[in-house]
């Protein structure tokens, strides 16, 4: 009843015109994204942040929400037409997807594509309705040594599915430690790690790092790598845009399976849609009765994929809205976000503000729609896009990177921070160092350090209360066992083997 | 000599460096008082680990190196990247003087005609169209306060406009 009560509140906030705006606003700028390679959505919801901080909670988060889920939308279409994945959740569907196009059959990948994405994403925010009440009751009994012992489970999964050397992803996550470190300190207002410079004694805006080291660091390695496209042709008019019933037929499964899987992926910290599309690409391939057929272009090697990448949106705003916990960039980008609006993302947001929660679940039943308006009959339109040229587009990104950055907080000094973090940006990945777990740390870094240094005022210094709480014991010992599983040769093969995948 | 087994032992010693810079900074706070722990006592923690996990790094590296660290480096492609950058750096050293509108068209016009080796005056067309766009649309649809410098705000009022 409770859920009934909470949606029909989100749909009077979500179908106010000013949040239809705005949400279609979010998809529209997601398709786009998602559609540009080169530009993903951590990193634009990361430059478009500091626009909505005018903005009420509500219409903030439906539209930054808008990009992420729209951004997978997007990325199907550069998959098919160029076999260059948008994002990197939509590498799996450049399987099938381009073979498909490269048969005459683009446009019915590209409904496939949009199809798959409108019922795996709505599925995902219906088990988004569903569990997180639930959850949000059950982290109700936490308290500081729970937190800390979650946020530690959280960034071990990070760590572990972040890149293909664990020491490297920790190593990662500790420089977003140090960095967030940097500034006054939380208990005793001692200035930390300053060097004698005050601007840094408020600390670094999150939004300088997250623009450095996305936006500006993916336009650097593009510019680096400098690919070349070749767009196939897209056929007009929405009939040839349709999949026939057969193609429908061979995709019931895999509509089920993607939407399964991507959701409870989505919900796992750091595992992200990237893994959910393998994995459920995988599973399709696995129960097909013509497995040796995938990788020449069937239609359900498209639709599995995809299901999975847009249902894991659904998943994993789960543990964001319910414990305060991101998964990933896009939604640590997020978090910050609805701190910085003074919405708390956890258990008692759904009693605290119900018009933010349930607004925002509400508008994404609301942005599916319109992502599959926007995406069917439009797509032509989109594919256009691409034909932007990359002289134009960069230093338009980089700009906008700068004006990000600098609205943040009116100050030139952030922007030569902006510089720096670029730098470490594309260092780190020139140095195959994953950037997630340094986002996570950063964002996560304050609140750890003050749950864990409450934990031990409590017990008066005392590290064995960690072992007196059910709760906490077991999430630690769980971190460990995940921080450990890489000493086992067959996991540590199989991880390897799905995250290069 | 290609970045190849050097990428994990020049890094590993980079950040090794730092965790000692971490750990000597956060030594001279209180690590645990009557209060419980101090402003020490989490950088001390992160500062160790550091230190342990990137001499790991280089150890390992040096001595059973990855055969997939050992790829070649694309120098040209890194030269690009590191030429934007500079570029990029220089735009945001020259904003407080020229403002934004003029700093950011240097820049777009450099990164177009230096690094994508396009025709000048199709770096010159695409930055200035460019810079305009950026201030018609942030400063003048949204305003937003962006760095106005000294030269951008005269331009205008000789232009009429500001």
């Amino acid at each position: 009843m409770d859920i009934i009560n909470g949606l029909v509140q989100g749909f009077s906030v979500a179908l106010l015109p000013v949040n239809l705006m705005w949400c279609f606003v979010g998809c529209f700028l997601g398709t786009v994204v998602g559609i540009l390679p080169g530009l993903g959505p951590a990193a634009t919801i990361a430059m478009l942040m500091p626009l909505t901080y005018g903005m009420n909670p509500a219409s903030g988060i439906i539209m930054l929400t808008g990009i992420y889920y729209g951004a997978k939308y997007g990325g199907s279409t550069t998959s098919i037409l160029l076999n260059i994945p948008g994002e990197s959740s939509s590498v799996a569907t450049c399987l099938d997807g381009y073979q498909m196009a490269r048969n005459g059959r683009a446009g019915a990948a590209l409904g496939i594509a949009a199809i798959a994405s409108f019922i795996a994403g709505t599925v995902g925010v219906i088990l988004l309705t569903l569990m997180a009440p639930p959850i949000a009751q059950i982290a109700l009994a936490f308290s500081s040594p729970e937190y800390f012992a979650l946020m530690l489970l959280g960034l071990s999964l990070v760590v572990l599915l972040s890149g293909a050397s664990i020491v490297k992803g920790v190593l990662s996550l500790l420089i977003g430690l140090w960095l967030t470190s940097i500034g006054t300190d939380l208990f005793t207002a001692e200035s930390r790690y300053v060097f004698g410079q005050t601007v840094l004694v408020g600390g670094i805006d999150f939004m300088v790092v997250a623009i450095g080291v996305f936006a500006l660091s993916e336009v650097l390695s593009s510019i680096e790598s400098r690919d070349e496209t070749n767009v196939l042709p897209v056929p007009r008019g929405i009939l040839n845009l349709l999949p026939t019933w057969e193609e429908l037929k061979a995709c019931r499964f895999a509509f089920v399976n993607g939407s399964l899987v991507g959701f409870f992926v989505g919900v796992l910290p750091g595992a992200g849609s990237t893994i959910a599309s393998f994995i459920s690409y995988g599973i399709e391939k696995a129960v097909s009765k013509h497995p040796e057929k995938f990788g020449t272009g069937v239609p359900e090697g498209v639709a599995a994929p995809e299901g999975a990448n847009n249902a894991d949106s659904g998943g994993a705003l789960v543990p964001l809205l319910t414990l305060g916990l991101p998964g990933g960039s896009a939604t640590a980008i997020m978090l910050s976000a609805l701190v910085m609006w003074g919405v708390k993302p956890g258990p008692l947001m759904m009693e605290e503000r119900p018009d933010v929660f349930w607004g925002l679940v509400a508008s994404m039943y609301i942005g599916n729609v319109m992502l599959l308006v926007l995406n069917l009959p439009l797509v032509p339109v989109f594919a256009q896009i691409l034909r932007v040229p990359v002289f134009v587009l960069f230093p338009m990104i980089l700009g906008i990177a700068m004006v990000g950055a600098y609205s943040a907080s009116g100050r030139i000094f952030d922007l030569a921070l902006l510089a720096g973090f670029g730098l470490l940006g594309y260092l780190m990945v020139k140095f195959r160092y994953p950037t997630a777990p340094l986002i996570l740390g950063f964002v996560l870094g304050d609140a750890m350090e003050r749950a864990l240094r409450q934990t031990l005022m409590m017990s008066q210094g005392d590290i064995t209360t960690f072992a007196e709480r059910p709760i906490a014991a077991a999430m630690l010992a769980i971190a460990v066992l995940i921080l450990l599983t890489p000493l086992l040769g067959y996991f540590n093969r199989w991880r390897t083997k799905a995250i290069e995948g | 000599m290609g970045l190849g087994r050097d990428r994990d032992v020049i890094s590993g010693a980079v950040l090794a460096a730092l965790g000692v810079f971490i750990l000597s900074q956060a030594l001279q706070w209180n690590f645990i008082g009557p209060d419980g722990p101090g402003p020490g006592f989490f950088p001390v923690g992160y500062g160790v680990l550091m230190i342990v996990l990137s001499l790991y790094l280089v150890v390992k590296s040096a001595l059973r190196p990855d055969p997939a660290a050992r790829t070649s480096n694309d120098w040209p492609g890194t030269g690009r990247a590191l030429a934007t950058w500079g570029m990029f750096a220089g735009s945001i050293a020259l904003m407080e003087p020229l403002g934004f509108p003029v700093a950011f068209a240097l820049l777009a016009a450099g990164t177009i005609w230096l690094v994508m080796g396009k025709q000048l005056w199709v770096a010159i067309v695409t930055a200035v169209v460019s810079a305009a766009c950026f201030w018609m649309v942030f400063s003048l649809a949204l305003g937003l306060n962006l760095p106005a410098g000294y030269a951008w705000t005269p331009l205008l009022r000789m232009l009429g406009i500001g």
